[in-house]
This record gives structure tokens, C-alpha cells and sequence, in this order.
């Protein structure tokens, strides 16, 4: 048994040096043809072109994008707007939407505005359904640290439901969730089984 | 057999003692009945007493504070003492005819679904959930009148499902608006709030009640001063006054609208009515009316 075996290894190795051979020559061979490939005048156009239009497409990548923010008006019963420009991947929707509500987390900036996301208060995903249903999910300090009242659930639903439906028109409803699951309401006033249309009423002044 | 004189005296006993005992039965058989006519005296005059019943929900309670108003000043405190007083002053004048009742009388634990069951329950007329909110902008004293809402989506969904308790109020939406409208105008005349703004909203606890019903907010700017107020009789007083004024307008007009309607609506035939009882019995027949 081991004379058959020693046999059979004496009869592979030439084939391996063989194989070895053509492996290098299609190495050689490859990397001749490129080289000459890149001495082509025509064909370092094109390849530039190319190099350009990869790079331009990254440069766009890293672009901002224009966002509509739905704050609490200092000034009347109503949502007041901030246009902000936010970093972000255009070629994908719900990484948009996430970095659209991270900054309406971070609160206002114009001096007539006031937060509506209670502070400590995290997103921890958006999900779009084929439905266009889109689902917010926040951290537990969404209830934890809100002030309660159905005006403030009211104004903290719909700052979220109108950032995310404003700018991004594919979601038709926004529901929220609280720790990836569904709650009755965030402090026993406003029912958040259901999900929610964009308020036009809340973006003027109530009568 | 020895026909003793004892057993003829006990036979002249017991004959003697048959009227007595006939006149006895009748007269339990007629205090029973003079009870159960007394009764059914005082629940009709109760009924009659009461043209309306209102029921006052003060919002939260127990283990839920609600919003608080400072270190000490808890939203449930405010909305139970509002909510006694508006009951004392009605009843306090009997000429309103409204029977009041409230869905917790003290510092309880009271379940979202539980506040509207209480007033389907009494079959109330009118259902009012008092709240009290604190913002910090705009920085006014303001009133919010709530009535429910749904969307399109969800009505379609709970018919679907055979969700009956949730669409109880979306039967019940346009006396609701008439009745926070009257609540609203009672609001304004009355000038103590610099703001005051008549909203629809998917209220939880406004859901369930099949009868008109507005849930108030008083809102307030956290300040040392608007607690004060808040604290101070005088200014429950003047709020449980101008909702008496909203609830009374309401209900006169309500009133008013019933009688016209008894007056020129003609009654529908003796066949008609004879073919709807066959049809779905008596019982049936009157929650059909109602």
C-alpha cells in the first residue's frame, strides 16, 4: 500500500511542474497585454473618462441634501419649519430618512422653534413596508422623558410624521414605535396603534 | 279510634288559622308589590329628575400624575378638583335636570378604556375628559377642545377586524364637534384664555364612547405664578363655571332640536311598527330607536 502510494506521487509531479508552467505563462501573457492596454493613447481617454465619472459619483455620495424640519412654532399653536442640509447617501432612501430624524433629534436652530423629540431620545431604525407605511422607531426615553399632554404628543407625533412624508414622499403614513414595539399611546393620550397621514392643519396658526 | 277532645281542638285551631294565614300571604304579596311600585316610582322619577346624564372623566389618576406642575402640583390633583366642582354646581340647581357623575371620585388607578366604558355603561349623553397641560411656548395661557379623529385607513381596518370598540365614537363625530363648538365659543366668551383652539385628534380614551364627547386641556407656562392660579379655588371656580356654560348651551339646544323634531316628525304607521316588532322583537326593537 505505501510502494502504490509513493508511486503515484512520483507520477504527479511532472504534471505539476506543467501546471505550474502554464500558470505563469498566462500571468506573463496577462500582464503584457495590459501593459500594453495602458501605453494605448485611445483607450487612456476612455479609462480616465471612467476614473472621473467613478469619482464624481463618490464626490456626490458624500453630498448634502436639503431637509425639511418639523419644529414646535415659539410663536402659535402650530409646526414651524427649518430647512437643513444633511450629509447623506443619496442612493439609499431609509439611510435618508434616518439621518433626517437624527437631526430633528438634535433640535432646532432658529431662535422661533422649540424641540419636540424629548431629550435622551434615540432613533433606532426606520422601516419602510411595500405599503409605503414607514416605521419610526425611538429609544424608551420618548416616553421616559416627555412632558405629557395630548397638545404635546400631538406636536411631538406630527414633527415626526410631517419631516418624514414632506421630504420624502415615497412614505404615504408614518407609524411610531417605541423599543421596536407598538404602545397604546406615548402618555395616555394619543392613540398610536394607527399610523399617521402629514397634518396640513398644524402648519398654521389654529384658529 | 278514639276520637280524643284534644284532636277536635286542634282541628278547630287549624281551621280558624286558614283566614289568618290567606290574610297574611295578601299582605306580604301587597307590601311586596307596594315595594317594587315604590321602586319603579323612584327610578322613573329619577329618570324624570334627569333629562341628561353627564359624565366628567378626570384625566389620570393613581399611579399616573399626568403633567406636573412644579415639585408638588400634579395634573391629576387639578382635573379631580375641576371635575367636583363642575358637579357640585350642577348639582346644585336642580332646574338643569342634568344627573352628573364622575369616573373616579379619588386618587385612582383608572385604565384608558375604562373612562368611556363608565359612560357607556350609564348611558350618558355627554362624556368631557378634563386635562391640564404645561408649555413652554407659545408661552399663553390656552385652551385646547379635543374631539376624536380617524383616518380613512383605520375605519376601514376596524370595520375589517370587527373592532367595535374603537369605532364606537366615529358614529357619534358630529354631535361631539357640536358639542366642543359650544364648549369653544362658552371658552371665549368668557376671556380667560388668551388662546383657544379646537383640534382633532386620535384620543385614546375619546374612542370608545358612544355619545358626544370632548376632552378640555388647559394648558399653562411653567411659572411660579400659574401655579399659584392654578391652586387657587377662585380660578376652578370661574373654569367649572364657563364649562357649566358650554355643557348647558349644548344641551338646550339639543333640547330644543328634540322637540322640534317630536313635533313635525309624523309617527310611522301602526303596520309598520306591528312588522318591526315581529322582526326584531321587543328588546331589540328600542335599542334600534335609540
Amino acid at each position: 500500500m505505501t510502494q502504490r502510494r509513493s508511486g503515484l506521487k512520483e507520477h504527479q509531479a511532472p504534471m505539476k511542474q506543467f501546471l505550474i508552467i502554464i500558470l505563469a505563462l498566462i500571468i506573463v501573457g496577462s500582464g503584457l497585454w495590459v501593459w500594453t492596454e495602458l501605453k494605448n493613447p485611445r483607450k487612456m481617454v476612455t479609462r480616465n473618462l471612467l476614473l472621473s465619472k467613478i469619482l464624481e459619483e463618490n464626490k456626490q455620495r458624500e453630498e448634502f441634501f436639503s431637509v425639511q424640519l418639523f419644529f414646535a412654532s415659539k410663536m402659535g399653536f402650530s409646526l414651524g419649519v427649518e430647512t437643513r442640509e444633511v450629509k447623506g447617501e443619496k442612493s439609499s432612501l431609509q439611510q435618508q430618512i434616518r439621518r433626517a430624524l437624527a437631526e430633528l433629534i438634535k433640535g432646532p436652530t432658529q431662535a422661533d422653534l422649540v424641540p419636540t423629540i424629548p431629550v435622551g431620545t434615540k432613533l433606532r431604525g426606520f422601516y419602510l413596508d411595500k405599503n409605503g407605511i414607514g416605521y419610526a422607531d425611538f429609544s424608551n426615553e420618548m416616553i421616559k422623558n416627555h412632558p405629557g399632554g395630548s397638545w404635546g404628543e400631538l406636536i411631538t407625533i406630527y414633527s415626526v410624521v410631517n419631516t418624514v412624508i414632506k421630504n420624502f414622499p415615497q412614505v404615504r403614513q408614518v407609524k411610531l414605535l417605541i423599543n421596536g414595539l407598538e404602545v397604546e399611546t406615548l402618555r395616555g393620550h394619543l392613540d398610536l396603534r394607527r399610523a399617521f397621514s402629514f397634518n396640513e392643519s398644524l402648519l398654521s396658526k389654529q384658529p | 279510634m278514639i276520637f280524643r277532645k284534644k284532636h277536635l281542638n286542634f282541628l278547630i285551631i287549624c281551621i280558624l288559622a286558614i283566614p289568618a294565614l290567606i290574610e297574611a300571604a295578601s299582605l306580604s304579596r301587597r307590601s311586596f308589590s307596594q315595594d317594587l311600585a315604590a321602586a319603579q316610582a323612584a327610578q322613573d322619577a329619577d329618570q324624570q329628575q334627569a333629562s341628561f346624564c353627564l359624565v366628567i372623566d378626570p384625566g389620570h389618576g393613581g399611579k399616573d400624575s399626568g403633567v406636573l406642575f412644579g415639585a408638588t402640583l400634579a395634573e391629576k390633583t387639578l382635573t379631580l378638583n375641576l371635575a367636583r366642582k363642575l358637579q357640585e354646581l350642577i348639582d346644585s340647581d336642580p332646574e338643569l335636570n342634568i344627573k352628573v357623575l364622575l369616573t373616579r371620585v379619588e386618587d385612582q388607578d383608572l385604565p384608558l378604556d375604562s373612562r368611556a366604558a363608565i359612560a357607556n355603561h350609564h348611558r350618558a349623553d355627554l362624556f368631557l375628559s378634563i386635562h391640564f397641560g404645561s408649555y413652554l411656548y407659545p408661552a399663553v395661557e390656552s385652551m385646547q377642545i379635543f374631539i376624536a379623529d380617524y383616518s380613512s385607513e383605520e375605519l376601514e381596518y376596524l370595520s375589517m377586524i370587527n373592532e367595535s370598540w374603537s369605532l364606537m365614537q366615529s358614529k357619534h363625530l358630529a354631535e361631539s364637534r357640536e358639542f366642543g363648538r359650544y364648549i369653544e365659543q362658552a371658552v371665549r366668551a368668557s376671556g380667560a384664555f388668551a388662546a383657544v383652539n379646537f383640534l382633532k385628534a386620535p384620543i385614546y380614551f375619546l374612542k370608545g364612547a358612544s355619545m358626544a364627547a370632548v376632552e378640555v386641556e388647559a394648558g399653562f407656562a411653567p411659572s411660579e405664578e400659574n401655579i399659584k392660579k392654578l391652586e387657587s379655588e377662585d380660578y376652578q371656580w370661574q373654569l367649572a363655571k364657563i364649562l357649566l356654560q358650554g355643557i348647558v348651551s349644548f344641551l338646550n339646544k339639543e333640547q330644543e332640536q328634540s322637540q322640534l323634531s317630536s313635533s313635525s316628525e309624523l309617527s310611522p304607521p301602526a303596520e309598520i311598527d306591528r312588522a318591526r316588532e315581529n322582526l326584531y322583537g321587543q328588546g331589540n326593537r328600542q335599542e334600534q330607536e335609540q
